[in-house]
């Protein structure tokens, strides 16, 4: 009997399910992240009804979404991508996720990765940046890269800040550019803002470009354009960070049961609630409370770690 | 006399201690909290670095419980820290408040220690020595080698956000329970005994070659301990330093061309009040993912 493993990607901006068959990809559902429990219970309801082995989260929030969802394996996000490249590539050497507000840089040598980074205090190296311009273009994200395309002239934008380069936009429409024009030169300048990720490292091919905004083939043009090299991108690159942790979770199984709580997910009656920790002590956490049927599931942000303990619970 | 003291890490309860054994009332927060923090930021100059702010927070702080007096550290070199006590009077001062501002430093502790608590410097010494052996135990509690840990990461950087566990997110704390053995370069027994380098004489020639001036704070140990931690088999390296940090910005060029050199991961965080915990703590749950699995393969 086939085996079903499941993956939750947990974005800033949206929520990813993966279902693997093996290793094949039997379903999918990429969702708007507006609010993590109601958008993962419409993901959870996308999936076919199978019985599944292991569930794996990653992404932000993910030790939180796990023990809302039973999971059995939680790992960081990077090294989500990095399984699941390496799984489609296994000679891949530079591995490029640009998501909604993060984006990461991998580097590997031989299976192994070696060095990573990640955008630290800006999201102009990111979906966000595109995301922002198109609509205040008044455009939809997903039309960006068509309309890029379609440049003809070479127009230099300066990178660095996303709100700064509205103001650019606005000013070269008002000289009369054309919008294709403008669009290509925003994803050029967010391809130089993301690749300050690579300040000082080598890049070799072959590179593999994941995360939604590989979609746009406009960025990725102006990621081969800047690199020198061209770009490989999966069939489903915004799937990759849960098909990732799909086939990590399989890897930890090893005949373990599953935790997943199945359809007890599905039920409206999850609560968050964030509190100050009741203890007089200086490091006054701001704790988040997970409730199901006014019952406590599980709190987090605890600096000490104390309440992760089951039986604590009871003195909250 | 009340003295108000900044933290400083885990040495903070001895160093409280220590002064009140002297007769002292110390004001000493029992840790450094955002308020606090946010007091600093508010009246520092933008660029200035992260311990400055934090500890000009606590110095007010400090005054408003009724201190009358402070203590500020000094760092070695040409930092800027050198220089911050001062700035930190002069603010204090504008802002209106009457104080005495003391400066510590590894040369005047004795007759700091003499003046502040009325005694001779013979019996200073003595207490200090003694001082010295719960530094050094409270050193071997906080970091301590478990055989149980896969991993072993030597942390280097900037002495005061490396010690002090409330502004570096507790990072020392976090990598131990992701399974490592940490070493950090920079203890207060190794400042007070002036050998914050680890390597041999070699090791030191190696980081001379490459930083051949003076440059203050310990940038130049961050090289030479990155050179030890490649020499004796580390697994990785982390360099904390707050945002715009002087001597450390100026190394990080010689001490990635030494992680690559001796093929040691490494990974940087500049910290400061913006930086926020979730993003970091992602950064080095991966950092020690990325390690463990670089060892299965080496194992494997």
């Amino acid at each position: 009997m086939a085996e079903y493993y499941l993956g939750l990607d947990i974005g800033s901006v949206s929520i990813k399910l993966a279902l693997l068959e093996g290793d094949t990809l039997t379903a999918k559902a990429y969702l708007k992240n507006q609010g993590l429990i109601p958008t993962i219970q419409q993901g959870l309801r996308q999936m076919p009804q199978v019985k599944i082995s292991g569930i794996g989260v990653t992404g932000s929030g993910a030790n939180f979404i796990s023990s809302l969802v039973g999971g059995d394996h939680v790992d960081s996000e990077v090294i989500a991508h990095l399984v699941a490249s390496l799984k489609q590539y296994p000679d891949a050497r530079t591995i490029m996720d640009v998501g909604g507000e993060d984006s990461k840089l991998m580097l590997v040598n031989n299976g192994v990765l070696t060095d990573f980074q990640m955008n630290k205090v800006c999201g102009a190296g990111s979906g966000a940046m595109l995301e922002t311009i198109a609509s205040r273009l008044g455009y939809k994200i997903e039309d960006v890269g068509r309309i890029a395309l379609e440049s003809k002239e070479q127009l230099a934008l300066p990178a660095k800040c996303g709100i700064f380069m509205q103001s650019e936009v606005v000013s070269q429409l008002n000289k009369g550019r054309p919008l294709s024009d403008i669009l290509m030169g925003v994803c050029r300048a967010m391809v130089t803002n993301y690749l300050m990720l690579a300040k000082g490292k080598k890049l070799v091919e072959p590179v593999i470009f994941q995360g939604a905004v590989a979609k746009n083939q406009a960025v990725a043009r102006a990621f081969e354009e800047a690199l020198g090299c061209p770009v490989i991108i999966p069939e489903y690159p915004e799937f990759a960070g849960a098909v990732g942790i799909a086939l990590l979770t399989e890897e930890q199984m090893n005949g373990r049961k599953t935790n997943f709580r199945g359809d007890a997910i599905l039920a409206p009656e999850y609560l968050i609630e964030v509190k100050e920790c009741p203890d007089p002590c200086p490091n006054e956490c701001e704790l988040t409370l997970l409730l199901y049927q006014g019952k406590l599931l599980a709190v987090f942000g605890s600096k000490c770690g104390r309440w992760e303990n089951a039986n604590a619970l009871d003195h909250l | 006399m009340k003295l108000g003291i900044p933290r400083f890490g885990i040495y903070s309860s001895i160093l409280k201690s220590f002064l009140e054994s002297l007769g002292i009332e110390v004001i000493m927060p029992t840790k450094i909290s955002r308020d606090m923090i946010k007091l600093g930021v508010a009246n520092s100059a933008a660029m200035v670095c992260y311990p400055y702010k934090v500890t000009l927070g606590q110095e007010l702080w400090a005054l408003e419980q009724g201190a009358t007096d402070l203590i500020m550290y000094d760092s070695c070199g040409i930092c800027r820290m050198k220089h911050y006590h001062q700035i930190q009077e002069l603010t204090l001062k504008e802002l209106g408040y009457n104080f005495t501002m003391h400066v510590f430093t590894r040369k005047n502790i004795l007759k700091m220690i003499g003046r502040l608590g009325h005694t001779s410097r013979f019996q200073a010494y003595r207490r200090l020595k003694k001082m010295y052996s719960e530094v050094r135990a409270i050193e071997e509690r906080t970091y301590p080698v478990l055989p149980a840990r896969p991993l072993k990461i030597g942390v280097v950087g900037e002495i005061y956000t490396i010690l002090e566990n409330d502004i570096n997110f507790d990072i020392i704390r976090k990598l131990q329970r992701l399974g490592a053995n940490v070493h950090v370069s920079l203890t207060i027994t190794d400042y007070l005994n002036e050998s914050t380098e680890r390597g041999g004489k070699e090791d030191i020639k190696e980081a001379k070659k490459l930083l051949s001036q003076e440059l203050g704070g310990h940038g130049f140990q961050s090289i030479a301990n990155t050179i030890y931690y490649g020499k004796n088999n580390y697994d990785g390296v982390i360099h904390v330093m707050p945002l715009s940090c002087m001597p450390e910005s100026t190394v990080e060029p010689l001490v990635d061309y030494v992680a690559a050199k001796y093929g040691i991961a490494l990974y940087r965080f500049e910290i400061d009040e913006s930086a926020f915990e979730v993003g970091f703590d992602t950064r080095l749950s991966t950092f020690c993912s990325m390690l463990k699995r670089r060892k299965l393969a080496k194992g494997g």
